[in-house]
């Protein structure tokens, strides 16, 4: 059974897992092994599979797109980039999220 | 040197967990279940290439498949993050649903009001509408007041057509006692004949 802080965790990961996603293709496309690689190093993904649910929704949504580009280690990769759409749903994210952590943080440190 | 990747899918530990895999997001949104599982068969493709091509063998050992597959995670896990199929199905009906009543409120209230010149078919086509817009009515349909007009001009239509069943009922009744008198006194006129007196025998 989850702790309570494994409990908080995955409710906190449903909300901000899919910009977190979107925050990782900002700068450049990604191929979904790179792309679980760099969220489950940072603890965002609880496992690597879980990824692959999310960027079929990503992609019904128009927030992502696919391409195929050539491999120099194998056969072509399957490359997710950001579209228009997903710019403007993560540089909305952002602007909301940064006063919202901040609210989060100053009501904990009230509380305290 | 470049690797043969599908060497890593072919193991059967990596065929078991796809076969898993696919069981275990049987009752996911379609779509959702086809891109995960090419997803997660093109992801063991690189997880177990990049292995080959880091310990220079075409063939990828038991433990890197099982490396690769405890990073995945458990194919229940992955499943659970998918969006079952039955949700996808469900908010479906209503959209449905309120697009029909968009167009049926208008088309019902306009027939109801036809209903209302038509004489005994009307009566018939005011049931129908009476029927559907109370069953509209009772979902979440759209346009919920020209539903409820329908179902008032529906029963003007029927209390006309029974008040007009009724006079023509009543009406009839009146016509057939009225004509059946000189029928009676038509029969009773021969009567006194039938009781004369025969002529008598000479």
């Amino acid at each position: 059974m989850d702790s309570p802080a494994d409990a908080v965790l995955t409710q906190l990961r449903k909300g901000v897992l899919e910009y977190c996603v979107l925050a990782c293709l900002r700068e450049r496309p990604a191929y979904g092994l790179e792309l679980a690689t760099q969220l489950t190093d940072g603890r965002l993904l609880t496992s690597e599979g879980t990824l692959y649910p999310l960027l079929s929704r990503l992609r019904k949504q128009g927030l992502v797109e696919s391409t195929w580009q050539e491999s120099t280690s194998g056969p072509p990769r399957r490359y997710y980039q950001l579209t228009d759409h997903g710019t403007n749903a993560l540089a909305a994210f952002a602007q909301t999220w940064r006063p919202f952590s901040e609210d989060v943080s100053a009501i904990l440190e009230d509380s305290r | 040197m470049n690797t043969t990747p599908r060497n890593g899918l072919s193991h059967p530990l990596v065929a078991a967990y796809l076969n898993d895999l696919e069981r275990a997001l049987s009752s996911a949104d379609q779509q959702e279940r086809i891109d995960t599982i090419t997803a997660v068969r093109e992801h063991l493709t690189d997880a177990l290439a990049v292995d080959d091509a880091q310990g220079g063998n075409t063939e990828a050992t038991t433990e890197q498949v099982r490396a690769a597959l405890d990073e995945l995670g458990s194919v229940e896990q992955i499943a659970s993050a998918a969006t079952p199929a039955s949700a996808t199905v469900a908010l479906a009906p209503p959209a449905e649903q309120k697009q029909e009543g968009g167009w049926a409120a208008p088309a019902l209230l306009a027939t109801s009001i036809v209903s209302l010149v038509l004489p005994i078919f009307g009566a018939l086509l005011a049931i129908g509408c009476l029927v559907t817009a109370v069953v509209l009515l009772r979902g979440d349909a759209p346009r919920r007041g020209m539903l409820q007009a329908t179902v008032a001009v529906s029963i003007v239509t029927l209390l006309i057509t029974a008040v007009l069943l009724a006079g023509t009922l009543f009406f009839n009744i009146a016509t057939s006692t009225t004509s059946e008198g000189p029928v009676i006194s038509s029969n009773a006129a021969p009567a006194p004949s039938a009781f004369a007196p025969t002529p008598s025998q000479p």
